[in-house]
């Protein structure tokens, strides 16, 4: 599942390098970001195809990055997934309100993160093949 | 292009980029071309320009003259001079990994200064405006350009850094969530091996290794054996390697060593190993120290090996190191937890139920004619709690509890005198009143013990009827519980299948007839039936055979202990 772009936000730079690494590993290409109203401009000008971010974030959290994701037109149906140290924070509406595919707690498995992301994609091609 | 200059290419882009805006001030182009031919910046400084395509070409260039240079380090700048006026500034962005030491072309740096006949346009009123592409400015410009080229290949060096650490985080990552799932995992279960089955699944996955197993002892034959119990990848230990592995650890625990290494880096190998091990390393698992173990093998200081976690050839190292070691420990470690806890949970078990075993046949021992009476109307009892069909059907734990409470439903009579136990003649009524305490006296014991409070109501309506003529309360039809139901026909049968003082015992037919008689009056019709339309007489044989294995039931002893599971599990 090569050539697929992913855009990474966190405001810890170690958890961006974990996740870029093992990502660009495997074949994906990865931008990153380490707050949110940045990653918000690279989402418009990159159209990434999924969206990794942290929740706990200066300037705008990863819940209202995902927020103004889904309320504009072109980012709107990116899927998400949200990984954090916070994950007991979120509820299972806003979960679902929100379109957030996974929530993984960290520490988290990187491997299992590429799992998740690998299905994501897996079901988008199955989606655009129909 | 690679991924790592893929991923050098967007960190530097915002310095490229600024590099770009510095430059329009002395009102030249900038621009970056990847090596697959694609401009990725493109900084108008107001002068008439190359085209794109013309800048693709220059690069192109730049890079079969630039691209393989020897001496990595050294950045070069070229001056292509196109037609009279036009000159471009190239150079080549290299990254130069610190594995493989060669030098790679990332990108080609550009300064397009256009036809220098043209005069430039200026945006800032300092020196240099007015500034034009004399020689001299040709010399500053191409300085830029090269200290760009070489802060580049700094930040390559300086990406990979971050990239080593960064994997290296990683598989620590990895190792935390192992470690996490184990122990949020290790449940006091039966000896079932799916927990080492998952520890061994999970290892595989995090440490690249050929194979991974998990060997625990068991008694083979009454003798005490290494068994591999669970194991991933390829690997292959029969019993002469397990006996091997076995005592090298053990020697190597004596020496004071946490582990088992050995590897052909360390050649020749401290052992002789099979041919298709290059490296291995395995670690003990210990168990609570006890005074008799299975194995002789007791280490020096008193530790019991109950078993060990051996992996081999590892993939991406030469050998393993001592980070494999601590995390290799760790999950054995928890597996030998896991394993005892099993062990304690069934030991616990089986002391439970060995004891109960022993107070019911001391109470049945009382009168000669009721020995092994307890033990047969529990077995029967669950013979027919297995058989109740229409919309009766009984849950395993369910059975479990009705063969317990047949196996204790007379616990009573020991509040009840010998004499009247054992007198040959009738009973006066003054008698038969004692004798008919006994399923209160019974279910008075049990419900004192908290995890016995479940089969109290069937011990204390074992002598009911459903036509209300029954004892202690008289209680009538549906008010007599299931389990009461069940073991008092169960009881009956055997009552009437025994010898007695004061007959002999009937035939298996003749108590079938009665019961067939007794349906609607003593016996519940739905019990009664699931009896009847047994096979009673393969029943009947295996009561008389000792309770062998029937319909992959197991053996009397196993079930107990697995009953006795559903009271304190």
């Amino acid at each position: 599942m090569s050539g697929k772009k992913v855009l990474v936000v966190d405001d810890e730079i170690h958890i961006i390098h974990v996740v870029a690494i093992k990502l660009r590993n495997n074949g994906y290409e990865v931008i990153t970001a380490d707050n949110g109203a940045e990653a918000y401009e690279l989402a418009l000008k990159e159209k990434p195809d999924i969206v990794v971010t942290d929740f706990q974030m200066p300037v705008m959290t990863g819940l209202e990055l995902i927020e103004k994701l889904r309320q504009t037109e072109q980012t709107k149906d990116i899927p998400v997934i949200m990984l954090t140290a916070r994950s007991f924070a979120i509820s299972k509406e806003q979960q679902d309100s929100l379109q957030i595919t996974g929530c993984l707690s960290k520490p988290f498995s990187p491997k299992e993160l590429l799992g998740n992301i690998e299905d994501i994609i897996y079901q988008k091609e199955l989606m655009v093949n129909k | 292009m690679d991924t790592v200059g893929r991923s050098i290419i967007f960190s530097q882009r915002r310095q490229l980029e600024s590099f770009g805006e510095r430059l329009k001030k002395f009102g030249v182009n900038f621009a970056v071309c990847d090596v697959n031919g694609q401009l990725i910046l493109l900084c108008d400084g107001g002068r008439p320009k190359s085209s794109p395509e013309q800048l693709i070409e220059y690069s192109r260039q730049a890079l079969s003259q630039n691209g393989d240079k020897d001496s990595p380090e050294k950045a070069d700048v070229l001056l292509q001079q196109l037609g009279d006026s036009s000159q471009v500034l190239a150079t080549v962005l290299k990254f130069t990994s610190g594995r493989s030491k060669r030098a790679e072309s990332v990108a080609v740096a550009l300064i397009d200064m256009g036809d220098i006949s043209t005069p430039v346009a200026h945006y800032s009123p300092d020196d240099m405006a007015g500034m034009n592409a004399a020689p001299a400015n040709i010399e500053y410009l191409t300085e830029m350009l090269w200290l760009l080229a070489e802060s580049f290949q700094a930040a390559g060096k300086a990406e990979e850094q971050i990239e080593k650490v960064g994997t290296e985080l990683s598989q620590t990552y990895e190792e935390l969530v192992l470690l996490h799932k184990l122990s949020t995992n290790m449940k006091v279960t039966e000896q079932d091996t799916s927990f080492l089955q998952m520890a061994c699944d999970n290892l595989t996955a995090i440490v690249s290794v050929e194979g991974i197993a998990i060997l625990v002892e068991k008694l083979v034959d009454n003798e005490p054996q290494l068994a591999v119990a669970a194991g991933s990848g390829l690997i292959e230990i029969d019993e002469r390697m397990a006996a091997i592995l076995h005592s090298r650890l053990t020697e190597q625990v004596n020496n004071g060593k946490e582990a088992l290494l050995d590897s052909e880096v360390d050649a020749p190998f401290r052992y002789d190993w099979p041919d298709n091990i290059k490296n291995i390393i395995a670690v003990p698992l210990f168990g609570k120290e006890k005074t008799e173990s299975h194995f002789a093998s007791r280490t020096k200081n008193g530790n019991n090996i109950i078993g060990l976690l051996v992996a081999i050839n590892r993939i991406d190292k030469p050998d393993f190191d001592s980070t494999d070691v601590k995390l290799f420990s760790s999950v054995a470690g928890s597996c030998a937890v896991f394993i005892e806890n099993g062990r304690l949970f069934t030991d616990l078990k089986e002391l439970f139920i060995g004891s109960l075993k022993a107070l019911t046949s001391s109470i049945d021992a009382k009168d000669q004619y009721t020995r092994g009476h307890s033990e047969r109307v529990a077995f029967i009892s669950r013979w027919i709690a297995e058989r109740l069909v229409a919309g009766e059907q009984l849950e395993e734990e369910q059975i479990h509890r009705i063969y317990l409470a047949g196996l204790l439903h007379d616990i009573g009579k020991i509040g009840i005198d010998e004499a009247v136990l054992r007198k040959n003649g009738k009973l006066t009524e003054q008698e038969l009143d004692r004798v008919r305490k006994h399923p209160s006296i019974g279910a008075g014991i049990l419900s004192a013990i908290k995890q016995m409070r479940d089969i109290v109501p069937t011990v204390l309506c074992h002598h009911e009827r459903i036509d209300g003529k029954g004892y202690p309360a008289g209680l009538v039809g549906n008010q007599v519980p299931l389990g009461g139901k069940i073991v008092g026909l169960a009881d009956s049968f055997d009552a009437m299948t025994s010898k007695r003082t004061y007959r002999d015992a009937r035939t298996v037919e003749e108590a079938l007839v009665e019961i067939e008689k007794g349906i609607g009056t003593q016996f519940d019709e739905q019990v009664a039936r699931a009896f009847l339309n047994s096979d009673v007489y393969h029943l009947w044989d295996t009561i008389r055979d000792g309770f062998c294995e029937i319909n992959g039931s197991s053996s009397f002893a196993e079930y107990g202990t697995a009953a006795v599971g559903t009271l304190i599990g």
